[in-house]
């Protein structure tokens, strides 16, 4: 798929969304449309804004978004679906690829949290946590050499980036572990990453979405749309080992 | 179950003779942060609980006929599993009713009765059937029931009063974290201790379970009341943040 210029994504412009409100105005919780989907909007418009001009310098890439913002309302996000394609001065195509529900090797995982510098952790552990997670959201690159298709099996598909939630499946949903791999960061994928989770976690009506972030990344979460200690309400931790 | 003249003893073991020793060989490197770290926090835990329950017991001395059925000796919780479900406090009100307020970290929740709950406490209305999928979603659901029987009858007959007064739920991963929602207590119950044995009661079963993260977000108003549980607002900088909040 060669482009000669960046595809351009089909936003829709942030004014014409509507603030009717369907529920009455003591229900809340569940999704209230007006106000939040228009913020999610933006900042979905936002972001493609900075993936699309950071890539412009680099003509081979391209930006591949489900057609429009408009459609998160109704179409499901898929489970499954390439994020960014570009092709590398040798003639390899690289594709990341988003997912919601793939498996996760834990060796694989392994690996990426020690590439972080985490301390470890129990195989059997990681495992059991992965399973037990409510949704687990990852990024894997896909590389194929020119003339080659990307589907063969002799192609390198790794593991770069994951995200994962715990959550009660009805109000309640906490994002845990969240890590892109070092060389690929500074390119929009952790954003991409959270606002996927994100998304996904609201599509299945899910309403509070929270985390704990250490102070070095409070303004990256901020930037996404967290709040920290919204009407004095904090986080705690008992006995903390940290 | 006739109480004595005098409050139980409960077999508190003193501080004092709970050693650092770590009862097994600790197998995990130094750079192993997760899992129990045995010596400091169980320490803690257990002058937490001899802390608790003397407050509980010095909170009782004004009425003689209230008796507090701890299970044996906290150093106790180390090996034996905390049971499923028992009796927390037991009383004989002036009427001669006796009411026992059982802990459970099993019990089925009936959605109608924790509605109920949630509305003596002023929470506004939640969809029933989410509240289901949440119990039922929930890693472990920590409940206080109260059984009131008359004076000659047995409690565990079936048309003795059995009501929800209160309840803790916990998420998880089943491995590494806990998150803690929807703590109530009624209100006619409030102000005795129930609220912070529920979560105590709760805090043990995780660790027990070995859930070394244990977390909650807690309005400003009881954060104090958390506080002297044992939790810690924001250590290390660590924020807890939420995603467009409706507050």
């Amino acid at each position: 798929m060669q482009t000669s210029s960046p595809a351009l994504c089909a936003i829709v412009p942030v004014d014409s969304f509507s603030n009717h409100l369907p529920y009455p105005s003591t229900f809340s919780f569940g999704l209230p449309t007006g106000n939040r989907k228009l913020k999610l909007s933006r900042l979905q418009a936002g972001f493609w804004e900075s993936i699309r001009s950071g890539l412009i310098k680099n003509n081979s890439t391209q930006v591949i978004e489900q057609t429009s913002s408009s459609q998160e309302d109704e179409e499901p996000l898929p489970e499954e679906f390439v994020l960014v394609e570009k092709t590398l001065p040798d003639g390899t195509i690289e594709q990341i690829i988003f997912s919601s529900g793939a498996e996760v090797d834990v060796y694989d995982l392994q690996a990426l949290c020690d590439k972080v510098g985490w301390p470890r952790r129990p195989l059997s552990k990681l495992a059991a946590a992965l399973r037990n997670s409510y949704m687990v959201a990852t990024l894997h690159s896909i590389k194929k050499s020119a003339g080659e298709e990307l589907t063969e099996p002799n192609n390198e598909k790794k593991l770069i980036g994951m995200a994962r939630a715990t959550s009660d499946h009805a109000f309640n949903a906490t994002i845990w572990d969240v890590l892109v791999d070092p060389s690929y960061q500074g390119q929009g994928l952790g954003k991409a990453l959270i606002e996927k989770l994100i998304r996904a976690l609201l599509q299945r009506d899910i309403g509070n979405i929270s985390l704990f972030a250490d102070s070095k990344v409070v303004e990256f979460y901020r930037n996404l749309g967290f709040e920290a200690d919204p009407e004095g309400i904090k986080g705690m931790f008992w006995y903390p080992r940290f």
